[in-house]
């Protein structure tokens, strides 16, 4: 049955899939971007590059993750949703926004600290490691809002 | 504490036998040679001279010339049996002289060269004329030949567009120059309007002014071409099918070279050893009869090489002796079969200098944990595990990669324990076994599965935060045992201890108020806190003057609570990386099963998604666990009390590439 719940449930879903994936998206083009410029001189560095360029697509995984969850728990992926109230539906689109949020935004910076340590592993290998460190510290603030992305969902009684 | 001794040696010897004990240090591989040339400064002391009549290191780059010439065709080279009979093979390095000795690398050295300017020569003609045909490609609606467009005596043609909303008055303008003017209009899209304009010679100058005006684009004729312009694609197309041909034509000649030129690959890792050989030499000091060599050597192998040079120089003199403190000293770590892999970790970061402990035994364990907890999926530990065992056993790894997929191996094997104490078996494949196998499900879901972290995840979300408690203590009492064992016992107190008592008041607090059975003792919690609070103040602002300053510093210092507290935070993504993983696999499956009832195909379609979707969530979430695991460790652990910094213990000896080589 659709009720005016499954509805907001399914704007929450839209909103986490969304704003993540966009976000991974600049994220990822941005690293590409900048890997390119890198392979053209070194086209020997490509694992390299493109496991750095990888980085900022985990956001939009995250999204997917919790916009499926979303799919999941309301019955909609499995074709028998399940009567969902007006609250309980904004519960859920609101258990959405911390994922969709900041994964679009640490997605697309994500992809500009990808790009510069792109640009460090190209000059000079040996500080690959630390590279790697700065730019997962922004890769914690996404894990951080799927966190509190589930956490929240968590606590809604379907 | 596995950072290796490192002694250092002196070896002194007669100048004739200097070749010779040089030869003598790259065999038996474990000394790092020291570069004295620029410490010891006597007047009677100098440096080495190369007694060589030929230069190795031009040589040596002109054979690497060649290989990467080579590999420019990487996907046409076919390691054919001959290669492997040739390059995959033990060489003895008397027999590489000789193989050298006979061996004409410059004849293909030559050939190569040649053949390569050739092809640059190539691909600049193809650019060239692929640029001039994009270009004229626009132009394709001119009829005009390119002879008639050239100046005649009398006229001139003008070929070019200009902007449509201007073309009516560019036009006008242009006619009001002189009635001996033709302008023909050759075609129009929705900006543009391409014009040719057939002047005499005396109005070229003011004609051009007037086009200026309009911004006119000229058309810039191809000289060397005649015709018209589609003529010309037509030749120029003809023109780079020919190129392409004679491009073959190089290929094939150069692979003909390399097929006939494997002897290079043996003769590049000759050169090398001999080039490792000379660089070894450039850091050495003499006298007119006495060859002075230092190095560094690791304690275990001090008996090894008296014994190997002992018995071959009777001439030689080693002296061991310890380093001093401040000598920059390399580092070479050694750790048992389960913390090795976990180096790869330390030496992305850094590894210790040379008066720091390895850090390495003290994560690895933690290390073990958190990558199982991130990847949790038993089915994707199995596997990773396998893969990773192949790799070890079938190719031959060294250093770093071997080390990185040692900790695969054992991420893999932590990975199948959690993920099946979870009930994760490629997410809840489980479920959809046939019912005969329900006994398999009953014993994997009820009998071994502790919890599940998509019906409950609270539980494993205080797992994490509990293991990121015990990882900061165990920063905090590594960190005490260091200033323990540098005699500051009172800072170790001071800084660490005070730091402890709080934060396990708070601890303390949160626990004795959430869990009702210990509210007994809550008022016990406030005291612990009270008591940490105050030696905090007092013992953190101490290094400033007066003791206003003194105490303000202690009260500043509390922020850092803030710091302590986000880093346990921080171990949360053990549970939020965890349950992605097993979220996505459930994922996974759905659309398995949602595929499987499609007619006919359905099966291969379900197997494909199957396939596609699980190995794809073990790439991603395999990468996040690697990823994040490590992360913890640096940013969490290491600040608490690891430097790192220090410079590795590099060996002289013989670094082949392609082929294996004995020196005896």
């Amino acid at each position: 049955m659709i009720t005016q719940g499954i509805v907001i449930a399914f704007l929450g879903s839209a909103v986490a899939i969304g704003l993540a994936c966009s976000g991974s998206g600049i994220g990822v083009g941005i690293a590409g971007a900048a890997g390119i410029g890198v392979l053209t001189e070194e086209p020997e560095k490509f694992g390299l590059v493109l496991f750095l360029q990888a980085f900022p697509g985990t956001q939009g995984i995250y999204g997917l993750l919790v916009g499926f969850w979303v799919l999941m728990k309301t019955g909609i992926l499995g074709g028998s949703p399940i009567p969902v109230t007006l609250d309980q539906g904004m519960q859920i689109f609101f258990a959405c926004i911390p994922v969709g949020i900041v994964g679009f935004f640490s997605g697309w910076y994500q992809g500009k600290t990808a790009a510069a340590a792109i640009g460090l592993a190209a000059r000079n290998p040996e500080g690959l490691g630390k590279a790697i460190v700065m730019v997962t510290m922004v890769e914690t603030y996404a894990v951080f809002s799927l966190l509190a992305s589930l956490l929240l969902f968590n606590g809604i009684s379907l | 504490m596995a950072v290796s001794k490192v002694k250092k040696a002196n070896f002194f010897t007669h100048i004739c036998l200097k070749e010779e004990l040089i030869k003598e240090l790259q065999k038996v591989g474990c000394i790092q040679i020291k570069d004295i040339t620029s410490k010891i400064e006597k007047s009677y002391l100098s440096q080495h001279k190369t007694s060589k009549d030929w230069d190795i290191t031009s040589t040596l780059s002109e054979v690497k010339y060649c290989i990467d010439y080579f590999s420019h065709f990487k996907d046409h080279l076919k390691k054919s049996d001959k290669y492997t009979e040739i390059v995959k093979k033990q060489y003895n390095i008397h027999d590489l002289k000789l193989l050298f000795d006979e061996y004409e690398y410059k004849k293909t050295y030559d050939e190569c060269k040649s053949l390569d300017a050739i092809l640059k020569d190539i691909k600049n003609q193809e650019n060239y004329l692929s640029n001039l045909l994009e270009y004229l490609s626009e132009w394709k609606d001119i009829n005009i030949k390119m002879e008639d467009m050239k100046n005649s005596e009398r006229s001139a043609v003008i070929v070019g567009t200009v902007e449509l909303k201007q073309l009516a008055q560019c036009i006008s303008e242009i006619d009001q120059l002189g009635k001996e003017i033709a302008i023909v209009k050759i075609s129009e899209n929705k900006k543009y309007c391409k014009l040719a304009i057939v002047i005499l010679h005396e109005f070229y100058d003011k004609i051009r002014k007037t086009l200026n005006k309009f911004n006119f684009n000229y058309f810039k004729i191809p000289v060397e071409y005649s015709g018209s312009v589609r003529q010309i694609i037509k030749k120029i197309t003809k023109e780079i099918k020919d190129l392409e041909t004679k491009k073959n034509e190089i290929k094939d000649k150069s692979l003909k070279i390399y097929e006939e030129n494997y002897f290079i690959y043996v003769i590049f890792d000759y050169l090398s050893i001999l080039k490792s050989r000379e660089d070894a030499e450039r850091f050495i000091k003499q006298t007119e009869h006495v060859v002075i060599i230092e190095g560094w050597v690791l304690e275990k192998d001090q008996e090894k090489i008296k014994n190997a040079l002992g018995k071959k120089f009777k001439e030689l003199e080693i002296i061991f002796s310890h380093p001093k403190k401040n000598e920059d000293i390399p580092v070479a770590l050694k750790n048992n079969n389960f913390v090795e892999p976990f180096e790869s970790v330390t030496e992305l970061y850094g590894i210790p200098q040379y008066h720091e402990f390895d850090p390495t035994p003290l994560f690895s364990p933690f290390y073990f944990i958190f990558f199982g907890m991130c990847l949790s999926d038993a089915g994707y530990g199995l596997i990773i595990t396998i893969l990773s065992f192949i790799a070890l056993k079938k190719i031959k790894l060294e250093g770093m990669a071997k080390k990185f997929f040692g900790l695969f191996f054992l991420g893999g094997i932590s990975t199948f324990f959690i993920g099946a104490l979870m009930g994760s078996w490629m997410g809840d494949a489980v479920n959809y076994f046939p019912e005969s196998m329900n006994g398999i499900r009953t014993f994997l879901l009820d009998k071994v599965t502790m919890l599940n972290p998509i019906e409950n995840p609270m539980p494993l979300l205080i797992i994490s935060l509990i293991l990121g408690v015990i990882q900061i203590y165990t920063g905090f009492i590594i960190k005490f045992i260091a200033n323990l064992k540098n005699n500051k016992l009172v800072e170790g107190l001071m800084d660490q201890g005070s730091w402890m008592l709080f934060i396990s008041g708070i601890l303390f607090f949160i626990i004795t108020s959430v869990i009702p059975m210990f509210a007994g003792v809550k008022a016990l919690s406030n005291y612990v806190i009270y008591l940490g609070l105050i030696a905090i103040i007092l013992t953190q602002g101490r290094g400033n003057r007066g003791i206003v300053l003194k105490i303000a510093g202690g009260v500043i210092s509390l922020y850092d609570t803030i710091g302590y507290f986000s880093d346990i935070l921080s171990y949360s993504r053990l549970f939020a990386l965890g349950l992605s993983t097993a979220v996505l696999a459930v994922v996974v499956n759905n659309f398995v099963m949602l595929f499987k009832d499609v007619p006919f195909l359905g099966i291969v379609i379900a197997a494909l998604v199957f396939i596609i979707g699980h190995v794809f969530n073990m790439a991603i979430s395999g990468m996040g666990a690697f990823i994040h695991s490590t992360r913890l460790q640096y940013v969490e652990f290491f600040t608490k009390f690891y430097e790192g910094g220090g410079s590795g213990f590099k060996p002289f000896k013989s670094n082949t590439k392609y082929i294996d080589v004995t020196m005896d």
